[in-house]
């Protein structure tokens, strides 16, 4: 059963120089105890898809239409304290920066204990109490001193899991981790991981994990949807796509061949998506990504493609899925 | 350093050397680490370590202890004026014998702010804070040759030399310096005395005769002219004792003085304070009538039997036929307080006046006390301008504090406010506070003070005085807390508090406002020393708080006039110093705050 369902977002800013459609028809869903991984270049929209779902946009931000059914409650409509309630508590959230996403003057203990002292009203000293437990459970070591500490001594490591006790406080049902590694070098990046995959068997905590690394997505998610655009292109189990390598968008495909690979032979060139993301107020017509795709035909650039199912669980938004291929990895 | 030094990362090292880098850093070895300490702390050792700040943080301090301990020693009392004090300057020699006199005394007369003695071998000694014209008149020893007498009056002083010769000096309006005709020719004086303006002779053969302000004393001999044997000289009027010992009444009116009591029986001895009698019978039993004010009239249990009476201008001091002095009155300057010394001291005479006592013990020292003098002055009501100073600043500093206080609250919130809800709200906020920063202060505070200060009682009207400062100066703060919420609100722990479920109005003041806290401080700081000022503006303009309550603003108003500059230097330099010293260290500790909080400020 789907825990956290969106249909057919739509998320738009308003700007002086007109609307801009960040989140222009995205549907996916996260089911209990599953990671969905979301992919996509910066500004495709990924990080506004599940913002939208806590509402926590910027202020000419606006969600224009859709649903967003979680647990049964479709959360466009909840409004102002009703979701704060739901913040924190339900959902939670990892950001990507654990350098700035601390409060700098407050002492981790204090931090930490908020999300108790707001959505349990505990008191002070238990909530306290508490905060010491939930350092050691994301496994800093001597927890009693860090939460003493304020953020500036602990390193971007100890932050990050700092900010992930925070968000699993309240043992939230679903955690969104928007890029949480992103900032991390490559051997904190995999304790992280490691530390949330544990923490998800433990508690059955679904995840909406947010990134734009695809070995990343490979390590944790259960299902896989690619956005381009405001839009997905691609929806998949992530064994489906890294496993067996059977990707059809050639957006995907883009995506895939631009990681370098320890069997790629020296001296060739790693290859990269050309040209560029269209500008959010300039889309083109047609498919979003028939600029930039070397299979593209007159139809492309004419019509916008629909999301088509492929196989059980597989979606594509591409008017040629059969002609994919590609299902060996290679050219 | 090692001891207390925990294991801390090399990046919240760097981290911490980046924000908060310090002047002064004990040097330690690479392998032993220093401690981290909050932000908090560092700030208060970046504040220790600038030593002008914390030499402002000190004075101020201390300033500040003086004032608001001050007042509970110094007490103010806002009535008290005395005309016989006005403008001395800062002294504290008013009872300073000369060592030349110390042991020959033969008597002292007391001036309001002067001291005349005489020694043995007839020669005249000034001491205290005589007037210029008082110096310049005196007659010099020569002139004077042997001195048998001296009398001291208010402003002008008297000395019988030897030969029967008169001598005075000092204000010579009223006829005072030259003798009159009458008075000219008389050889055998035996008494001169000296008051308010006004002298007296009495001669061996019981006459009297007075000259000068006869305006404010009322002489008139009468019937008595021969029987006289002493006068006093109170504030109004002249009391005299006959030969036989009977106390009259030598005034044309009828006053509070006038009414002797009848059963006074034989009288040795008499004395006046400014506006009482004590009479002095044979049976030692001393009487006082009068218009008794400050307790003159109540005469303490005395051990023995009074020989001699002596008075100031509240008191009396009375010694026995042992030796024992008492002092009773008024006891503003201590001067009925007779110090334990002089308790046991077997004294020989006791010579008062005014604010002063002197006694002279058999084995011929000069005991001392009562006022000593003024240390930062009198002013021109003959207030003592330490009193003044002390209680004038606690009413400035708690205007200045208060009116801080309110103007932080409101700009403080309405600057979170605007910064953080943005958009038509801070608009219109915006506006708002362009509104009030418009105003012109000065204006508006003098309008305002005509239209409601006379129909208001005096302590509404410094509470009104605070609030206008208050709500007029909350536009700098505003605007200053609007620009750093709208920096914080940005950063990524706002968001995140936003997710964790933390309620938006909550998260201004819980999450936004501690960031901010150390720019308000500062700005607190310097808008208290500016409140100061404003405050000290209005009152010298005659617009704040006005007399008799005193602030060092408007303690500074007498300074709007040219004698009082050129003349009186104390009553004018003193508040101003204090005024700017407090000002001058509030801005150094708000400079040394900023400097302390923002580590960018020390790379200059």
């Amino acid at each position: 059963m789907a825990l956290l369902e969106i249909n057919d977002l739509h998320t738009f800013f308003e700007t002086k120089k007109g609307t801009v459609k960040a989140v222009n028809g995205v549907s996916y869903s996260v089911d209990e105890g599953k990671t969905l991984g979301i992919v996509g270049e910066s500004g495709s929209g990924k990080s506004v898809s599940a913002m939208s779902i806590l509402k926590l946009l910027d202020g000419n931000g606006r969600i224009d239409s859709g649903s967003i059914i979680f647990n049964g409650r479709d959360l466009a409509d909840v409004k102002g304290n009703d979701m704060c309630k739901i913040r924190g508590n339900d959902i939670s959230v990892i950001f990507q920066e654990p350098m700035t996403s601390l409060n700098p003057i407050f002492t981790i203990e204090r931090q930490l204990s908020e999300p108790f002292m707001v959505h349990q009203k505990m008191s002070k000293k238990e909530a306290r109490k508490q905060a010491v437990e939930m350092l050691r459970s994301v496994k800093i070591p001597n927890p009693e001193s860090v939460a003493k500490q304020y953020p500036h001594q602990l390193s971007g490591g100890m932050r990050q899991r700092v900010m992930i006790a925070m968000a699993l406080a309240c043992q939230p049902k679903l955690l969104i981790a928007d890029e949480p590694t992103t900032a991390l070098d490559v051997t904190i990046q995999a304790q992280i991981l490691k530390l949330m995959n544990e923490l998800k068997k433990e508690r059955g905590t679904s995840i909406l994990f947010i990134t734009h690394d695809l070995g990343v997505i490979n390590e944790m998610a259960d299902d896989v949807a690619v956005m381009y655009c405001g839009q997905v292109v691609e929806k998949a189990p992530v064994r489906t796509i890294f496993g067996k390598n059977s990707y059809s968008h050639p957006y995907t495909e883009g995506l895939m061949f631009s990681i370098p690979r320890l069997d790629t032979p020296a001296g060739v060139r790693l290859e990269a998506i050309p040209g560029a993301v269209p500008h959010p107020l300039d889309l083109p017509k047609g498919c979003k990504f028939a600029p930039r795709c070397k299979y593209a035909t007159d139809k492309c650039r004419e019509e916008e493609p629909e999301l088509v199912s492929i196989e059980e669980n597989h979606v594509i938004r591409c008017f040629y899925p059969e002609k994919g291929v590609r299902s060996d990895g290679k050219k | 350093m090692s001891k207390n030094s925990k294991k801390k990362s090399t990046l919240s090292l760097i981290f911490s050397r980046l924000l908060f880098g310090q002047k002064e850093r004990v040097e330690t070895s690479v392998l032993e680490e220093e401690q981290v300490h909050s932000p908090m702390k560092t700030i208060v050792r970046n504040f220790k370590n600038n030593k002008l700040s914390m030499t402002g943080l000190i004075i101020f301090v201390t300033m500040f202890l003086i004032v608001f301990i001050g007042p509970n020693f110094l007490k103010l009392d806002l009535s008290y004026q005395e005309v016989t004090q006005q403008n001395i300057a800062p002294t504290s020699s008013l009872m300073k014998v000369p060592s030349k006199l110390k042991g020959h005394v033969k008597q002292i007369a007391i001036g309001s702010t002067f001291s005349v003695g005489l020694s043995d071998d007839g020669k005249v000694y000034t001491w205290g804070k005589p007037k210029e014209k008082m110096i310049k008149t005196m007659p010099s020893q020569e002139e004077m040759g042997k001195v048998v007498q001296i009398a001291a009056g208010l402003d002008h002083a008297l000395a019988l030399n030897s030969e029967g010769k008169l001598f005075s000096w000092g204000n010579d309006r009223f006829h005072l310096g030259s003798l009159p005709l009458d008075v000219q020719g008389v050889t055998n004086i035996k008494q001169i005395a000296a008051g308010y303006q006004f002298s007296i002779i009495v001669t061996d053969d019981g006459k009297a005769f007075g000259w000068g302000n006869t305006n404010v004393i009322d002489f008139n001999v009468g019937k008595y002219q021969g029987q006289i044997d002493k006068v006093v000289v109170a504030s109004s009027g002249v009391i005299g004792l006959t030969k036989d010992g009977k106390v009259i009444s030598l005034m044309t009116k009828e006053n509070g003085y006038s009414r002797i009591p009848q059963d006074l029986g034989k009288v040795v001895d008499i004395a006046s304070t400014s506006n009482a009698i004590a009479a002095v019978g044979d049976d030692g039993k001393v009487t006082v009538w009068g218009n008794i004010t400050k307790n003159v009239d109540k005469v303490p249990q005395i051990d023995g039997k009074v020989v001699s009476i002596a008075a100031g201008r509240y008191h009396f001091t009375a010694i026995t036929d042992d030796g024992k002095t008492y002092s009773w009155g008024a006891n503003n300057f201590k001067q009925s307080t007779v110090p334990s010394s002089i308790q046991k001291a077997d004294v020989k005479a006791v010579f008062s006046g005014y604010y002063q006592n002197y006694a002279i013990t058999k084995d011929g020292s000069v005991l001392t006390w009562g006022l000593k003098g003024y240390v930062f002055g009198s002013d021109g009501m003959g207030r003592d301008m330490l009193t003044r100073l002390i209680s004038g600043g606690r009413l400035t500093m708690t205007i200045g504090a208060i009116a801080v206080i309110i103007s932080t609250i409101i700009g403080v919130t309405i600057g979170g406010i605007s910064g953080y809800y943005g958009g038509k709200i801070d608009m219109f906020l915006m506006r708002l506070q362009e509104v009030v920063a418009g105003i012109p202060f000065l204006p508006f505070a003098m309008i305002l003070s005509a239209i409601v200060g006379n129909r208001i009682s005096e302590t509404q009207r410094i509470a009104l005085i605070m609030v206008i400062l208050g709500l007029l100066s909350w536009p700098s703060l505003c605007r200053l807390v609007r620009a750093q919420v709208f920096a914080e609100r940005e950063k990524e722990f706002v968001t995140a508090a936003k997710a964790m479920g933390v309620k938006e109005n909550l998260i201004v003041f819980k999450h936004i406002l501690p960031n901010v806290i150390s720019v308000i401080i500062v700005n607190a700081t310097l808008d208290f020393a500016s409140a100061m000022l404003t405050e000290s503006t209005l009152s010298y303009l005659g617009f704040g708080v006005i007399e008799p309550n005193p602030t060092w603003g408007n303690m500074l108003n007498g300074s709007n006039s040219g004698v009082v500059i050129q003349e009186y230097w104390w009553r004018w330099v003193i508040p101003a110093v204090a005024l700017g010293l407090a000002t001058i260290c509030i801005n150094i500790i708000g400079d040394g705050l900023r400097d302390a909080i923002d580590p960018k400020s020390q790379e200059r």
